[in-house]
């Protein structure tokens, strides 16, 4: 037996969900103005759709293309060899090596949803579904549960900006003939039972589900026919078990945050390891070149106080030094001692510097008197 | 300026200062007496309230300097700019933009000059004004030739840091889409022996021992790099070679680099600098002293002394140096003229005419050796030569012959060691290249670039022609065909995450270089060499540019994913 109603009474999300909460088997078909769609429900999971006037291979291609799993020339190379071979295409593509089968199911997935999100938008036509006790489905295949369906759908028209609002759903109320309750009374749903929808007499197990008077219905041979090769297998977990996928991806993000740090501890580290190899890092001309902007600073500093600072960060207040000249390249603080005529700029890397005012003519004084070697008297110009 | 251990010419000219080497350039009383004065100019002008006389120093200063030869007098210049942000931190907007004006007038076109005015603008509450000077002080950057040098040479390992980080992010994605099935194909591997957790354990050991190593963490990029090829596609397998290749670049881009810095830091060529430049600067005369201590026998170092002596008025020093350089050089037709001039100005005519002679048979097409000569002849009145002389001076070069006639300029020098500081700085780069090479260790340096750059890719194709009879694992596509709320906002800003689980290795480390471009911008001057500026710039113009250029680029992130949604 079937149910059967159309959507002027009861919209698709109301009817998806009350099939997934009742854990449903069987094939839902929608029939609209302009297209059959045929979904199949396992334990009221959607395990396919089909649309009666769009070939899977148009819906896999523009998934496959527009995710960059494959290009359309391929793609077109694909078919082209599916017509030749007669093979059937999701196989000929993964035989062929197009892409592997775990990134074809996963396109395979997301062409589903995208046809049952076209599907959510209908407001005119009828719908049936046929109970049954299994369905044909992809090897492989990760159902698609139904409130995962609506959340996307109503994410994906959601506009970017505008708050999120909860699923565009009313949920179905079911009379529940054991509690007696009328039709307003909320139903919880049976894991694992098979109890039928509740507006309908429990369909006897054996008989095929019959064509309502004057609807079309997709038989189940058209819809296998529809997406070829179409077999019953059982499901199968992902290639890569959770826990793994978590530690190759903490492994990964330890390993950016840990190259994001040297940013803000000191980036010259990243040269480091090249010293170990007889390469040596430019972390000393680094500081040669920091080393003259101190000096500079600090001689500049004498000029007007006559003096050296106590500190670096008397340079900083003076807008002659920048907060990070106060480190080397690789984050390490330098010291900084100030004498009366000199001062030391030390880094705990290596090196460092005694620096003073004796060599400048504008800071010292006897820089300016006259040393044995200089010449005893200059050429007088008579002109 | 002392500096650090090796073999750096910094080394050598410090290790000749130690030594009680005769550094300082000799000087002569009048220079000396001249050097006195300018210093006490200076601290007249930094402790001047009243503008008119803080002007009349400047002035003077400026006078002292050009009679030198030299224009700038860029340590004035620091000390004028903090007085101008001192004095506006104090409201004294007035005597700020007077002391702004000074730095210009001391050292102009420089880009602190632009940041001190940017910093008093904002003081005075004019925004708008203050991005404009900061921006102009960009600008200018490029026109000051050392800040442009360190700013260029800064770039690259900025560059390189960037690429470098890059592609260790780039290795860091492929683990995290593709670590999952590698931990799973190496548990698998050891599974069949071991309990499901022990081999777990023991994969996550086998992928993290390089930590244990002096430099662990480039190790284990490097490592990983090696283990993930075999999962990666064909694109991204080309981006591991690129970034292998990278590895090996480094160094050899790494020592270049320091060759020329080396020299480009060392006080020679900061002097050398200072007189194309016509800055005068403290430290001018010590650091030409030890140019001419670390390069005793070049020629080129000896003609620049001789022409440094004679702008200080220093001639019989001049001669000594220029005759010297005749005897390396007879053909020198610059040294000749300002060997003729020296005699001019002694009043030995017939000495000067014969170099002056030697000067224009050496170089018939300069009009100074003929304009000299023609003065030379004058002086002792051979008009007729003289006339002669002249008009081939004028044949030569008209414009200018007028231009000296015009300035009555009685001989003209050339000053052609100024016009050799390549030269000079490639012989301190080869005097540098010998000292490294005597205290070069091993040979490992030598080896390293192409074993950075073929190792890994030996290895990897060795591995993965050992594992790929067992097959891949097949990473799942968990974020690019995510459809939950998260899976948007995750693909937005974890860039090249989604490329990586396509492998798209091209667009995912483009992905990646963009924003890591961007973050890092306000971190460039740690990522670089310093620029002594003499004023900061402030970080404000790195952190806006980062931001907004992150804010951009995310939003357009954003734009592409709901675009291209699937």
């Amino acid at each position: 037996m079937s149910v059967e109603g159309n959507l002027d009474l009861f919209q698709l999300p109301e009817i998806l969900q009350l099939i997934a909460q009742q854990q449903k088997t069987g094939i839902l078909t929608v029939q609209g103005q302009e297209d059959i769609v045929a979904i199949s429900f396992l334990s009221g999971k959607i395990v396919a759709a089909d649309a009666l006037n769009q070939s899977a291979e148009e819906g896999l291609k523009e998934v496959l293309v527009s995710t960059g799993l494959l290009t359309a020339t391929d793609f077109a190379r694909a078919a082209a060899e599916q017509l030749a071979s007669g093979q059937r295409l999701l196989d000929l593509l993964v035989e062929r090596r197009y892409l592997s089968r775990p990134r074809l199911l996963e396109a395979l997935r997301v062409q589903t949803r995208q046809l049952l999100e076209k599907l959510l938008d209908w407001r005119e036509g009828d719908f049936k579904f046929y109970t049954g006790d299994e369905v044909s489905y992809e090897e492989g295949f990760v159902p698609i549960r139904v409130d995962e369906l609506l959340l996307h759908a109503g994410e994906t028209k959601r506009k970017p900006g505008e708050e999120r609002s909860p699923a565009p759903v009313r949920r179905l109320v079911v009379p529940s003939p054991a509690a007696g309750a009328g039709p307003q009374a909320p139903r919880s749903p049976q894991p694992g039972s098979a109890a039928p929808l509740a507006f309908e007499p429990p369909p006897p197990a054996a008989r095929p589900p019959e064509p309502p008077r004057g609807a079309v219905v997709v038989p189940f041979p058209k819809l296998e026919s529809s997406i070829p090769g179409i077999r019953q297998m059982t499901l199968e977990p992902s290639a890569v078990p959770n826990p793994l996928r978590h530690a190759g991806r903490t492994l990964g993000a330890l390993l950016a945050l840990g190259l994001l740090a040297t940013l803000l501890i000191g980036p010259g580290r990243i040269f480091e390891p090249f010293t170990r190899m007889g390469v040596r890092a430019p972390g000393d001309l680094e500081r040669r070149a920091l080393f003259l902007k101190i000096d500079r600073a600090a001689k500049t500093f004498f000029l007007l106080e006559g003096r050296f600072p106590e500190r670096l960060s008397a340079l900083r207040d003076l807008g002659l030094l920048s907060r990070p000249d106060a480190f080397d390249g690789e984050g390490r603080p330098l010291s900084f001692t100030a004498g009366e005529k000199t001062y030391e700029l030390r880094s705990q890397a290596e090196g460092g510097t005694v620096e003073g005012i004796s060599r400048n003519f504008l800071l010292d004084p006897e820089f300016l008197t006259l040393r044995s070697n200089d010449s005893p008297a200059p050429l007088v110009l008579l002109d | 300026m002392l500096a650090f251990a090796g073999p750096t010419l910094a080394a050598s000219a410090a290790a000749a200062q130690s030594a009680g080497a005769r550094t300082r350039l000799d000087l002569t009383p009048p220079v000396l007496q001249m050097l006195h004065q300018m210093q006490d100019q200076a601290v007249q002008l930094l402790v001047q309230t009243d503008p008119d006389r803080a002007a009349a120093r400047v002035s003077d200063l400026l006078e002292s300097v050009h009679q030198v030869g030299l224009a700038r007098l860029p340590d004035l210049a620091r000390a004028a700019r903090v007085r101008a942000v001192d004095r506006a931190r104090n409201e004294d907007f007035d005597l700020a933009n007077q002391a702004l004006a000074a730095a210009e007038l001391l050292d102009p076109e420089r880009p602190a000059n632009s940041f001190a005015a940017a910093s008093v603008s904002r003081l005075e509450g004019r925004y708008l004004a203050s991005w404009g000077w900061t921006l102009r002080g960009f600008v200018r950057t490029f026109r000051w030739p050392f800040g442009r040098y360190l700013l260029l040479e800064g770039a690259l390992l900025w560059f390189l840091w960037v690429l470098l980080v890059a592609a260790g992010l780039f290795v860091a994605v492929q683990m995290a889409t593709k670590g999952g099935a590698l931990v799973k194909d190496l548990a698998a591997r050891l599974g069949g022996r071991l309990p499901a957790a022990v081999a777990f354990a023991l994969s996550l050991v086998l992928l993290l021992w390089p930590l244990a190593l002096p430099s662990g963490f480039a190790w284990l990029i490097l490592y990983w790099s090696i283990l993930l090829w075999g999962y990666g596609s064909a694109s991204e397998r080309v981006v591991l070679i690129c970034a292998w290749l990278l590895l090996g670049a480094v160094p050899v881009l790494l020592a270049q680099q320091r060759q020329r810095l080396d020299v480009a830091l060392s006080q020679p060529a900061m002097a050398l600098g200072s007189l194309e430049g016509g800055e005068l600067y403290g430290d001018l005369f010590n650091d030409l002293g030890l140019l001419r201590e670390l390069l005793p026998e070049s020629v080129a170092v000896r003609q620049l002394v001789a022409d440094v002596h004679r702008r200080l008025g220093q001639w019989d020093l001049a001669r000594a140096n220029y005759q010297a350089v005749v005897k390396e050089e007879p053909g020198n037709s610059a040294v000749l003229i300002d060997l003729g001039a020296y005699y001019f100005f002694r009043r030995d005519y017939a000495q000067a005419i014969e170099q002056f002679k030697a000067a224009a048979e050496v170089d018939p097409g300069s009009a100074v050796a003929q304009y000299d000569l023609s003065q030379a002849y004058r002086e002792s009145y051979r008009f007729e030569e003289a006339d002669l002389a002249d008009q081939r001076a004028r044949g030569i070069d008209q414009q200018r012959v007028e231009s000296w006639v015009q300035g009555s300029e009685r001989v003209v020098a050339v000053g052609g060691g100024i016009l050799r500081a390549g030269e000079i700085r490639r012989e301190l780069a080869a005097r540098l290249r010998a000292t490294s090479s005597a205290t070069r260790e091993g040979t490992l340096d030598r080896f390293a670039p192409i074993a950075l750059a073929l190792g890994p890719l030996i290895l990897a194709v060795v591995l993965h022609s050992l594992r790929r009879r067992r097959g891949y694992t097949e990473a799942p596509l968990d974020l690019k065909l995510g459809s939950r709320a998260g899976h948007r906002w995750l693909r937005v800003f974890l860039p090249g995450f989604p490329s990586a689980e396509v492998g798209d290795g091209g667009r995912g480390f483009f992905a990646l270089l963009a924003p890591l471009v961007l973050a890092s911008i306000p971190f460039a001057s740690r990522l670089g060499y310093r620029i002594p500026w003499g004023y900061e710039p402030g970080p404000g113009a790195g952190w806006i540019v980062a931001l907004v250029g992150l804010a951009a680029y995310f939003a357009a992130r954003y734009r592409w994913d709901l675009a291209h949604e699937v």
